[in-house]
């Protein structure tokens, strides 16, 4: 790999918060406070924190040593470096999952994203507060009719009902281009330079939301039940059935597949993402600690922040029947049309409306935390193509561009019911996610073995991992997957494979991913002979053990 | 503490307009206290570890691939 330059992050601080930034997401305030609140309230914390000890922690630390391991010989894609690790051509197309999962989701969360500034914009030039009105009553259903018409979600085609094109794609093309031009600019100037300026503002404006929700009070003196206590109750009062004791929540198997689920998805393990981004390290840099940070990061914002302000804002307005229609409207619905209608309620001061500027701290937060994330999908495809097909970063922009273009455009045109979306989103979002995660941890417990693992993670690590976690990434991690894989197939699977039978946009979303992965699948095997002799010469190089190829 | 965290555990669940209870509040402390806490020990470690300086690379190290293409 003598001839292709390597990139390297700038500081330990910016690699830290661009995987930070990359894992901080809209699941973090909008999809986690819904699942505890729906699946035990503070019951749903055990289960939450026993998985990501068991499964996320241990996977971040794999992730983050595969990848400094493999960037030692000069590679940055999953293929690639689980090539190097495995050693064989099983293990080589694995690493396509870490490529088609980012770019499948990044087709439609680039989408989501320009909901975001598309809302916040909103909140800033008072357009949405002219839209939902001036009665109370109304708020939640012209909340409803507002995002409807803003993402096309009445019918399909780029026209939004009362004529004219969606906003939604205005702004769509403003966060996609934004996207590929902070790519272009690499690891350092761009990826890292943005992720240590957003960051800081992102944890600003949640802290001012925060500080506004928890001084609301009782804002409906005809509601005194409706205050912010009773709505952190909400929240986190332990609860199971009606009758029973809060620790029955812990026999339901929902509720573990529940927490299992959401700090697994909330970490952004098994998205090929992390093993990219920590391949631009130094050989000596720490991932123990840098690991630890992240995942903490990301923890922070989920628990501390989104678990204080989304439900117990929609209680303190709406009541309980408003907060459990939030919970469960999902992210979206909790997000975009419950959250909207919580800001109109929040009381003027001195004539200023502080719901519209809550509203657009809100939004603008969610979009940093977006695009934060969504500029970590590209890179892993950027990384491969530029070392698979040997092409230089402009090209590889311009071809990642294209196909994501593509997909995106599909995401946005069959808008109707948000078929196209929420189905990638089901398969490669959620189903994909739990096979390369299974892969990966395979890969470094059992392949690279988990003593030469360890071995190579606390090489220039800050601090040591406690021995007992090798039996648990060797154990512990891949049982508890499995079985919260097979329970989640056992769940969802069957109602899938019906819409798909079905035929319509769900089978055509299908088609796409299937499209999407026989190229990748293609380009891997083109890039597979040039990759076996750049390891080879590395190997003899440097002075490692040849391997029998990849 | 123990008997009253037992008291706590078999008191039947909270219905659903209520006000904050005693397990209510030790989930929600314990639970925001220890991920700060967390967070903190590692920034801290992570910005006082003194062997490791930021790395301050030359123009040349960083490599933007956006010349030459």
């Amino acid at each position: 790999m003598a001839s292709r330059p390597k990139e390297q992050w700038g500081t330990k601080v910016g690699v830290i918060l661009a995987v930070a930034g990359s894992a901080v997401g809209l699941g973090n305030f909008l999809r986690f406070p819904g699942q505890a609140a729906q699946n035990g309230g503070g019951a749903f914390m055990i289960p939450y924190f026993l998985a990501l000890v068991l499964i996320a922690i241990p996977m971040c630390w794999a992730e983050w040593t595969m990848g400094r391991y493999g960037g030692r010989f000069g590679f940055n894609s999953c293929p690639a470096i689980f090539g190097v690790i495995g050693r064989n051509k099983f293990w080589r197309f694995s690493g396509v999952l870490g490529l088609l999962i980012p770019v499948g989701v990044y087709m439609y969360y680039v989408y989501l994203e320009a909901w975001c500034l598309g809302y916040a914009w909103s909140y800033f030039t008072g357009d949405i507060v002219n839209q939902l009105g001036t009665a109370p009553a109304e708020y939640a259903s012209n909340s409803g009719k507002f995002f409807d018409k803003f993402v096309g979600a009445e019918a399909d085609g780029l026209t939004s009902a009362g004529g004219g094109i969606q906003s939604a794609v205005f702004f769509w093309l403003i966060t996609f281009t934004l996207n590929f031009i902070l790519i272009y600019r690499g690891i350092a100037k761009g990826i890292e330079r943005f992720c240590i300026i957003a960051m800081p503002i992102m944890t600003v404006c949640a802290f001012l939301v925060l500080i506004r929700v928890l001084t609301l009070g009782t804002p409906d003196p005809a509601h005194p039940e409706q205050n912010v206590v009773n709505g952190l109750a909400f929240m986190w009062n332990p609860k199971a059935g009606p009758g029973e004791p809060w620790w029955y929540a812990l026999a339901d198997a929902e509720v573990w597949l529940a927490a299992c689920g959401q700090v697994f998805f909330s970490l952004s393990v098994g998205f090929g993402i992390i093993v990219n981004y920590a391949s631009y390290l130094r050989q000596d840099d720490d991932v123990v600690l840098s690991g630890l940070t992240a995942a903490s990061t990301n923890e922070f914002f989920e628990v501390c922040l989104g678990g204080l302000i989304t439900l117990p804002a929609a209680f303190v307005f709406l009541g309980v029947a408003g907060a459990t229609s939030g919970a469960a409207g999902g992210t979206f619905g909790l997000g975009f049309n419950t959250l909207p209608a919580v800001f109109m309620h929040m009381p003027e001061v001195g004539g200023f409306q502080t719901g519209r500027v809550v509203g657009f701290l809100w939004f603008f937060m969610l979009f940093l935390a977006a695009i934060t994330s969504s500029l970590s999908m590209l890179q892993p495809a950027i990384a491969f193509l530029e070392e698979g097909l040997g092409i230089g970063r402009r090209a590889s922009v311009a071809l990642l561009g294209l196909i994501t273009a593509l997909g995106s455009f599909f995401v946005i045109y069959f808008s109707k019911g948000l078929v196209a979306l929420d189905t990638i989103d089901f398969w490669v979002g959620t189903a994909m996610i739990f096979v390369l995660a299974m892969v990966e941890v395979v890969l470094f417990g059992w392949v690279m073995g988990v003593e030469r693992g360890f071995e190579e993670a606390h090489r220039g690590a800050a601090i040591r991992i406690p021995a007992f976690f090798k039996f648990i990434i060797k154990y512990v991690s891949p049982t508890f997957l499995f079985v919260i894989f097979v329970m989640w197939c056992m769940n969802n699977l069957p109602a899938r494979i019906e819409g798909i039978a079905a035929g319509g946009v769900a089978l055509g979303a299908i088609m796409v991913l299937a499209a999407l992965f026989i190229f990748l699948t293609l380009l891997v095997a083109i890039a597979g002979p040039r990759w076996q002799a750049e390891t080879l010469d590395t190997h003899k190089t440097r002075g490692f053990p040849v391997g029998g190829g990849q | 503490m123990i008997a009253w965290l037992i008291a706590q555990a078999t008191t039947t669940s909270a219905p659903a307009v209520t006000e904050m209870t005693a397990m209510g509040w030790v989930f929600m402390i314990t639970s925001i206290t220890s991920v700060t806490i967390l967070v903190s020990f590692c920034y801290f470690k992570v910005l006082t570890r003194p062997s490791t300086v930021e790395h301050m690379h030359a123009p040349l190290d960083i490599d933007t691939r956006d010349q030459g293409t």
